[in-house]
């Protein structure tokens, strides 16, 4: 009967003990940092084992058969360097130390080098952002003549005059230099994802790319940065990783991109992937991390990989790791870039003039079907005097600002490591008054406190504002895309007593987008505090223990205020009386505490390598939130929603409250032997309190394997094949992503009105549902990974088949049960899919280097299954979430498709309309296509899916190069074979005087005989396309995107040296600057935010391009 | 060293056991009916919870398809087709018409089960399964009207998987129907202890109006012409309700008047009703309830029903003219005046579910079913004459006198029309005098299906028929 927190408290104090008992273990063993051996014969890895005990360096081996080298050395407190130099000696091995890590590889064949003098060659190694990079290996080829860069990436060598350089690092393209007998050198070392040495961050731990079994995609942090005008994570991995859909749905800066690893697989639980940054998960993050904080991010997306996960893998795992200090001398670096966005593209609406010729049109042909006689609205003379009117899109949208800072300082010493960071970005949009801003901070600490306890913290503090335009909408509600579209030209901004003009061709739809673009506020305050410490112990040889508590905590007000100058603002009190301003105010609070507890044990026995972690985790989470409910009715605008007490009407306060646990056991074997073969098993346990009482705890297993083939013995001897290798896996992970409390039977508050007041009443707002448990997702992965020429070359392909079972589905029950619908484990959904990246860096020439990378994602949801409905029958069709009747879910088909007529043309005459089953209509109506050729056109059988929104496939296309000091890179992203349900068009083609039309409607419209593209002018012009879904809204949104191009120059260290820095880059880029598409809105990216249905054009803001050029300098 | 495995191992075991219990979820914002109901007064107020989804009114059914409507506008959605008597049996207003009863006997079927243990005195507990009984009644009675042969859930569902009941004979649901306002007429209380609260004499109006009902089409069982003759005119001898003396009066307040039995209230400043919405014919609006010429050439010279009721060539203060007439009942002409667009609109009128006036139909109806109509005239004549404008010009709406017992009751039938509506009853009316064909003679070449026998019932949402295997009631085609 304990109460969880004191269970929690008690289990922390074990914990703390159990470390306290390892601590003063460890205390006394203490050694001197200096190394000691003494070898008589022994395997260099039992050697390097003692090394790694003494010294904490990790260390691996190129080649299976170095391990075995022996090794006969007597060394007394010696340096990590003197201590490496004589054990290698002689053994045709050469070391390098890359982080903390030792990698011993075989010498490179000597080629013959005469040697005239010694020359001293001195130099410096940067990223090809131009920061130093410490650490790399700088060698004389053909010689063990090496040395490896300090922390500012300088380097000394001696050597002959005409040496070739061979400058290595792990994560970094090894590059050769000729000396051609200069004294000063300058490297530019280019990312590389393609090295086998590589470290891949995967679940609870990381495992050297070629022992990899899983599929991960990872992303190094010059691809994060790669673009500018980028708030958020998911919008930096477009295009950059084979099997990630990121859709910039939203022009709005700061706001969550909609991001999907391997399609869909959940109709109405969450698609969303975990994010789990510094190891820490995380529920949901969008604009909340600075890019320039992030060192690389791993896309986990087979059950191989994300099973560790457990119930929160299956929609895929983003890996984060942020950058982190290293030993050396405090390196300084800034960076920023300014820029301007402008609205992507403008719709071609009519013009005045055009737009009182369409309202006499409209009148004519009224006058003509009604039998009236009504005069027409304008005259000639009038329209000559209208010009082109009033460009609403010209008044709404701007060019827009952007500018981001970033500072970081790094460094430390043997013992103590920092990485701190400020960033700053502030984006306005190109909607008036709408825009971003951002204060980050982040400090990354790690600090050994004894030889074998490091403690390490991770802070990371972000402050934002976030204003938001009123963008959504394809109806009205003061959509400022939609209304600053359809808003006549012929109507002015301002009446004549200076108010905001009012729109009355709609419903819903009367706000004056100028108005509201002017002086709506509806601003967000955000503060999230992510905190992560850990204390890492190595307890016995390869036994380590790593236990971390970490919060992440977020503060949201939100205000909100429709000032009394535009309609929305406007409302009556109780007698009545007209009264201005609407204001609320509401704080959401969020905190999530998480322990995590992981052993690792890692162990050679011979040729077998074995790593195993086994773990225990507790998250717990809660939120609460309090609304002040609208006060309407203030004496000024001035107020906004500051004293929202003196409102005419009050507002109602509301609260709410939620929490939810998760209890987790995980557990991964790696085994591996002679680096040929590997094997993972992962499995975790994980126990929600958001499932039915006899469902909270389920099982995800997942089993892998890989086989090196590169390594056997039959290729050994050939050159072409650098890297083959097949993998496999197969398992299941889960989907927690629905709300809290939804097992259990509730009686939920309501307002009642009695006496013409407000009250409370109270109902049964939901049954029990004791046997609802996790959606499970399994999968199976195939993958095939090739280099070629030293791995100049790399193709990594993947096929997976994912089933979905036991989907969350909100079951449809009888309304007689006098419920709606209920969450159940019913359905399955399949997503199928074939992942294809190819990279590679030809070989040019000294000075030109060119890194080329394409990936290429096709997946394929298809629904199989959706329940059974009361005769037995299995369910075909089903309405689920927003997308209602238009968009329903039908067996066999992909998620949420549109679903209606199909519009064949027009009619010719009034009885071709009748023949077809449309008497209401008349020539140059619609013509609906009656499916069964018989009866009436009707929503009940002539209506078929008219859209398939999710793409053939989509890719990414990324380049760049350096010339000497000049560097140029763009990136392409695209989409293939994809609709967009172009929700505008329920509006911008109706030809009815009311609204304006694009263009394209305008000038196909149908002028008295035959057939054309878009109806008759008449007040009843669209009425039939409106409301009912069909063929017309539906439009090819494929599109090929220049997401960015850039070009920078480096500036030579010569003049750098005199400045005092170490490094300056200036760059110009350009971003979203040509999309070639047929789609006629605004951005072929674009979706509704608040919906599930990925390609729902309904009223978003629209995309932008900019122009950026910045600037990064290391002092 | 192995002390610390076993630590380890020790721990482990003691988390296990424990953590199946700390993932049970004790929510604060909702809580379980054994939480809730542990507060005494929590019996009270989940009978007033079924109040919200009053009144029972879908504009769409109840209303729009009848002759006194002209076409409504081609904005709003769905309504075309179902003016045009072509409904489907997805479109919304079957689901509002279905789901929103049923709601409404889960929820008194919920506390009809936890009242009879609670720790109230019995009287108090009598009203309050009174309350919730009258609610349910009044529920399955709209439902039976419009669908016929329902569902007749009595008890809240054990589990997900046992809510699937047949339907159930209509005059069977009638019965249930009967069992509850006759228990509610017994046990509530003389007078509610707040207006939109139901007592002793709703549930004998709305008697009244059942046995009426019942009398009339489709069930035909005359004898309870008495029967409604009785309840209606008990509620106008009781003494406790008075017409207003001017048919203005009845409408545009946001409290009961004299004529009031039981109404829907809004509170002002914060709700608004929604025939504002249906009626206002201003720029902006997609009005649905719209006077069309037969209805509105119906009238009798000198009708204060018409000449406050039905408002055409409005001229706003920009000296600009709607288009269209349009419905004062339910419209503030002020908001108009000022432009207000729907989003601004907030007309907290409330909306008649039942009122005297009504009574005297109904008397005049069945008094004229059973005896004919000489001692019927004075009911009816009592509407008529409160319709005049000049109460002392007697050529206005004059008297109805010397008429044959089939003419009377085509008259009180007009009279209800002149009376009542958009007040939600107009499609019910023509179900019980089974009058469709008034739709059919008037707009004939315009309906997409011609008015058939399947208008008798409206479609049942094809998310019941699918999900609870019952028979769909007779497609309109």
């Amino acid at each position: 009967m304990y109460r969880p927190a004191i269970r929690l408290l008690l289990y922390m104090k074990l914990t703390v003990m159990l470390c306290i008992a390892v601590v003063l273990q460890t205390f006394a063993s203490v050694k001197a940092q200096k190394i000691t051996v003494n070898a008589q014969h022994e395997t260099l890895k039992k050697v390097m084992k003692s090394i790694q005990k003494q010294q904490g360096y990790h260390f691996f081996f190129r080649g299976a058969q170095i391990a075995n080298i022996p090794i006969t050395a007597r060394i007394e407190e010696a340096s990590l360097q003197q201590a490496m130099d004589m054990i290698v000696a002689g053994k045709n091995l050469q070391w390098t130390l890359v982080d903390k890590m030792i990698v011993i590889r075989e010498a490179e064949k000597t080629i013959p080098v005469y040697t005239y003098v010694q020359h001293e060659i001195t130099g410096v190694v940067q990223d090809n952002n131009g920061k130093p990079i410490a650490g790399v290996t700088v060698q004389i080829k053909g010689t063990n003549n090496r040395t490896q860069t300090d922390a500012s990436g300088r380097f000394k060598l001696s050597g002959a005059a005409q040496a070739i350089l061979q400058i290595s690092s792990v994560g970094y393209m090894t590059q050769e230099l000729s000396t051609n007998g200069k004294n000063t050198i300058q490297v530019v070392l280019q990312n590389s994802n393609m090295d086998i040495g590589e470290v891949v961050v995967i679940g609870y731990g990381a495992v050297k790319k070629s022992d990899l079994t899983g599929s991960v995609s990872s992303i190094g942090s010059s691809q994060i940065t790669q673009v500018n005008t980028v708030s958020n994570v998911a919008q930096a991995l477009q295009g950059q990783a084979a099997g990630v859909r990121v859709n910039q749905a939203s022009g709005q800066p700061g706001e969550a991109m909609k991001i999907q690893i391997r399609g869909v697989n959940s109709l109405s639980a969450s698609n969303d992937p975990l994010y789990v940054v510094d190891g820490m998960p995380l529920d949901g993050l969008s604009a909340q991390l600075n890019p320039e904080d992030i060192e690389n991010i791993s896309v986990l997306k087979d059950a191989s990989s994300t099973a560790i996960y457990g119930s929160r893998g299956a929609n895929g795992v983003i890996m984060i790791t942020t950058k982190k200090g290293k030993s050396g001398k405090t390196q300084i670096g800034y960076s920023n870039y300014f820029g301007v966005q402008n609205l992507r593209k403008r719709i071609d609406v009519l013009n005045a003039q055009d737009f009182a010729n369409l309202q006499n049109e409209v009148t004519q042909n009224n006058n003509i079907s009604k039998n009236e006689n009504k005069p027409l609205p304008w005259t000639d003379e009038q329209i000559r005097n209208l010009g082109k009117g009033t460009d609403w899109q010209d008044l709404v949208y701007r060019s827009a600002m952007v500018q981001n800072h970033d500072l970081n300082l790094s460094g430390g010493n043997d013992a103590t490591k920092y990485y701190t960071s400020f960033g700053y970005l502030n984006q306005d949009g190109t909607i008036r008054n709408s825009g971003f801003q951002r204060l980050s901070f982040r400090g990354n600490i790690e600090h050994r406190l004894w030889d074998r306890v490091t403690f390490s913290t991770s802070m990371s503090l972000q402050n934002s504002k976030y204003n938001r335009a009123q963008y959504e909408s394809a109806d009205g509600g003061g959509g400022i895309p939609w209304s600053s579209m359809v808003l006549p030209p012929t109507m002015q901004v301002y009446d004549q007593n200076g108010n905001y003009t009012k729109f009355t061709g709609v419903s819903w739809g009367e706000t004056n987008p100028v108005g509201l673009s002017e002086n709506w506020n509806n601003t967000s305050n955000n503060l999230r505090i992510i905190g992560n410490a850990s204390l890492a112990m190595d307890i016995t040889d390869g036994l380590k223990l790593k236990s971390s508590i970490g919060i992440d905590q977020g503060t949201t007000k939100n205000d909100l205020y429709y000032p009394g100058t535009t309609s929305l603002g406007q409302r009556t009190d109780a007698n009545g009386k007209p009264i201005f301003g609407v204001a609320s105010k509401s704080y959401n609070s969020s905190v999530t505490i998480i322990n995590e507890n992981v052993l690792e044990y890692e162990k050679d026995f011979g040729q077998h390598h074995i790593n195993a972690v086994a773990g225990f985790t507790y998250q717990k989470s809660k939120g609460d939130n309090l609304n002040s409910g609208s006060g309407i009715g203030f004496v000024s605008d001035l107020y906004e929603n500051n004293a929202i007490g003196s409102a005419i009407t009050k507002g109602l306060p509301s609260t709410s409250y939620g929490d939810n646990k998760l209890i987790s056991y995980l557990g991964r074997i790696n085994y591996g032997f002679a680096d040929r073969y590997f094997l993972t098993l992962t499995g975790r346990y994980d126990g929600s309190s958001r499932f039915g009482l006899n469902q909270k705890f389920a099982f995800f297993p997942s089993a892998a394997l890989a086989w090196n083939v590169h390594k056997e013995e039959f290729l050994k001897d050939q050159e072409l094949l650098s890297q083959f290798k097949i993998r496999g896996s197969y398992g299941k992970s889960g989907n927690q992503g629905i709300g809290n409390y939804q097992t259990l039977a509730n009686v939920s508050a309501r307002d009642i009105v009695f006496d013409s007041k407000i009250g409370t009443g109270f109902f049964l707002s939901s049954m029990a549902n004791p046997n609802l448990k996790w959606e499970s997702t399994k999968q199976t992965d195939l993958g095939l990974e090739l280099g070629f020429l030293d791995n100049r070359i790399q193709v990594v392909a993947d096929y997976y088949n994912k089933r979905t079972e036991d989907l969350l589905l909100n079951v449809t029950l009888p309304g007689s049960s006098g419920f709606n619908s209920v969450l159940q484990n019913i359905g399955v959904v399949q997503n199928r899919g074939f992942e294809f990246q190819v990279s590679a860096r030809p070989n040019i020439g000294e000075e030109f280097t060119w890194n080329t990378s394409l990936n290429l994602s096709a997946n394929r949801t298809k629904v199989l299954d959706i329940g059974r409905d009361a005769y037995g029958q299995p369910i075909t069709y089903k309405e689920i979430g927003a997308g209602g009747n238009w968009f329903p879910t039908i067996v066999g088909q992909s998620m949420m498709q549109l679903y209606g007529f199909t519009v064949e043309g027009t009619y010719k005459t009034d009885q071709e309309a009748k023949d077809n089953g449309e008497p209401d209509k008349r020539a140059g109506d619609y013509r609906f296509k009656n499916w069964d050729g018989e009866g009436l056109v009707s929503a009940s059988d002539d209506r078929t899916v008219i859209s398939h929104l999710e793409p053939k496939f989509t890719f990414g296309f990324n380049n760049r190069f350096t010339y000497r000091n000049i560097d140029f890179s763009f990136l392409i992203v695209g989409s293939y074979g994809n609709d967009i349900v172009n929700e505008f068009r329920k509006y911008n083609i109706s030809l009815n005087g009311s609204w304006n039309p694009t263009y394209e409607a305008y000038n196909n419209r149908w002028t008295g005989t035959g057939e054309a593209q878009f109806d008759r002018p008449s007040e009843k012009s669209g009425s039939a396309i409106r409301d009912y879904a069909n063929s017309l809204w539906v439009e090819n949104g494929s599109y090929l995107r220049l997401r960015d191009v850039t070009i920078g120059y480096t500036f030579p260290k010569n003049l750098l040296q005199s400045w005092h820095l170490s490094n300056l880059r200036v760059y110009l880029s350009a971003q979203n600057y040509l999309t070639i598409t047929k789609y006629s809105g605004y951005d072929p990216e674009v979706s509704w935010a608040s919906a599930s249905v990925n390609g729902w054009d309904r009223g978003n803001y629209p995309a932008f391009k900019s122009i950026t050029a910045g600037l990064r300098v290391n002092f | 060293m192995k002390s610390r495995y076993i630590l380890c191992a020790l721990l482990t075991a003691c988390l296990l056991q424990s953590c199946e219990k700390s993932l049970q979820e004790t929510p604060k914002t909702v809580i379980s009916p054994d939480e809730f109901f542990k507060n005494p007064s929590s019996y009270e107020s989940a009978v007033t919870g079924i109040y919200a989804d009053f009144p029972l009114y879908v504009v769409y059914t109840h209303e729009m398809i009848t002759d006194l409507y002209a076409t409504p506008s081609a904005s709003a959605e769905q309504a075309l087709p179902i003016y045009n008597n072509q409904p489907t049996a997805d479109y919304y207003n079957a689901g509002g018409a279905w789901n929103t009863p049923y709601a409404v006997i889960k929820n008194a079927n919920f506390i009809l089960e936890y009242l009879p243990n609670a720790p109230l005195d019995d009287s108090k507990k009598a009203q309050l399964i009174a309350e919730a009984s009258f609610l349910r009644g009044y529920a399955f009675f709209n439902l039976v009207q419009l669908f016929g042969d329902v569902p007749l859930p009595l008890k809240i569902p054990q589990d997900y998987n046992s809510l699937r009941l047949p339907r159930t004979g209509q005059a069977q649901v009638y019965e249930q129907v009967l069992k509850d306002l006759l228990y509610a007429e017994q046990n509530l209380p003389d007078k509610a202890a707040q207006q939109g609260r139901v007592d002793k004499s709703v549930a004998t109006a709305v008697l009244a109006r059942v046995y009426l009902t019942m009398a009339g089409n489709p069930l035909k069982q005359t004898q309870y012409y008495k029967d409604a003759l009785q309840k209606a005119t008990a509620v106008i001898n009781s003494g406790k309700y008075k017409l207003m003396d001017d048919y203005a009066q009845v409408f545009h307040n946001t409290k009961y008047t004299s004529e009031s039995i039981w109404e829907k209230l809004y509170e002002p400043g914060r709700g608004s009703n929604f025939l504002n919405g249906s009626s206002n014919t201003s720029p902006g609006y997609n009005p649905t309830l719209v006077p069309s010429n037969n209805f509105m050439a119906s009238f009798s010279k000198g009708d204060r029903r018409f000449s406050w009721g039905v408002i055409s060539n409005y001229v706003k203060p920009d000296k600009k003219v709607l288009d269209r007439p349009f419905f004062q009942k339910f419209v503030d002409t002020t908001s108009i005046n000022r432009g207000d667009l729907p989003s601004q609109a907030s007309i907290p009128y409330s909306v008649p579910i039942i009122r005297l006036a009504e009574m005297y139909l109904i008397a005049a109806e069945s008094e004229n079913a059973i005896n004919g109509p000489a001692n019927a005239y004075s009911y009816i004549n009592t509407i008529r004459k409160r319709a005049r404008i000049d109460k002392n010009d007697p050529t206005q709406v004059p008297d109805l006198s010397g008429l044959s017992k089939e003419q009377f009751q085509q008259a009180v039938w007009r009279e209800f029309d002149w009376e009542l509506h958009e007040e939600g009853q107009s499609w019910t009316i023509m179900k019980r005098t089974n009058t469709f064909d008034r739709i059919q003679k008037q707009r004939g070449a315009s309906l997409n299906v011609p008015v058939g026998p399947y208008n008798q019932t409206w479609l049942i949402p094809t998310t019941e028929v699918t999900n609870n295997n019952i028979p769909q009631n007779p497609l309109y085609k």
